[in-house]
């Protein structure tokens, strides 16, 4: 569930979100089941370029996540976190043809130490990790004003994490995943689907499906 | 209206963490962002993932 507000700051546009996300975790093997309320997220960004005539727009920003979900250190997997997580991030997105439109962006994530991690061992143990580099790019092909064709490609490393404890329990991100999708917009809104999958892995764990689905309403 | 306006946003609201929270990096648009306008957005994400030991 999702706010997002955009408003006058100086002269440029500018634009607030604010978020609250929902886990439900069903557990493989030694993983547990959970579910509640996750991370609540905060943040803005202002825009650097904003054409209209051109198409182009870039924008930076600057998210927060809170650590406000469920979370308990008597399990590894958790609806909330533990620990703030700072994301400074860039977009860029331009027409390329009256038909295609180009977006990319970049991200890099911080992750706060948390001090109360699960230890498998009995008791908890210090959750260290470095950053992570997130990257996009994203291809949008209008079919119709009110309907779009996207496919993206995703780019994450980093995330290397270091347990106080249990160090065979460290692992990094590294991945490519990809994606296709459509949306479609009406007079109140619009509704967008999206699969995405990896298609290059190192990291430990391998994304097989991701659906998403999304209602918006403006107003 | 622009729908491209709307696209970056959700770009760059989506895409803040890919580990921790349900993972949501596609670029959105709507039939517009400009001033003054709020959206209100409900998604559902359904993720399946495997880890190797």
């Amino acid at each position: 569930m999702r706010l997002t507000h955009y408003f006058d700051l100086a002269g440029r546009r500018a634009v607030v979100d604010a978020k609250q996300f929902h886990r439900n975790i069903e557990g493989k093997g030694t993983v547990n089941d959970a579910s509640g309320p996750s991370a609540f997220a905060l943040g803005g960004g202002v825009y650097l370029i904003d054409d209209k005539q051109k198409g182009d727009y870039l924008l930076a920003g600057m998210f927060v996540a809170t650590p406000t979900g469920q979370y308990s250190s008597s399990r590894v997997a958790n609806p909330g976190a533990n620990n703030y997580t700072f994301i400074p991030k860039v977009a860029y997105h331009t027409g390329l043809t009256n038909k295609i439109d180009m977006a990319v962006s970049a991200d890099v994530t911080f992750y706060e130490d948390n001090k109360k991690y699960f230890n498998p061992l009995g008791g908890t143990q210090v959750l260290k990790k470095d950053p992570q580099f997130n990257t996009q790019a994203s291809f949008m092909y209008a079919v119709d004003p009110s309907l779009n064709l996207n496919t993206s490609i995703f780019y994450h490393e980093g995330g290397k994490t270091k347990h106080s404890v249990i160090s065979a329990l460290d692992t990094k991100t590294q991945n490519t995943q990809a994606s296709v999708g459509f949306r479609k917009i009406n007079d109140v809104g619009a509704f967008s689907v999206s699969y995405k999958k990896d298609i290059n892995h190192v990291s430990v764990t391998e994304l097989n499906s991701q659906w998403d689905f999304k209602w918006k309403i403006a107003w | 209206m622009d729908f491209r306006t709307a696209s970056i946003a959700g770009a760059l609201a989506l895409t803040f963490s890919t580990s921790s929270f349900a993972l949501d990096l596609q670029p959105y648009t709507t039939k517009g962002a400009p001033i003054g306008k709020t959206i209100f957005s409900l998604g559902r994400v359904s993720a399946d993932a495997n880890t190797a030991n």
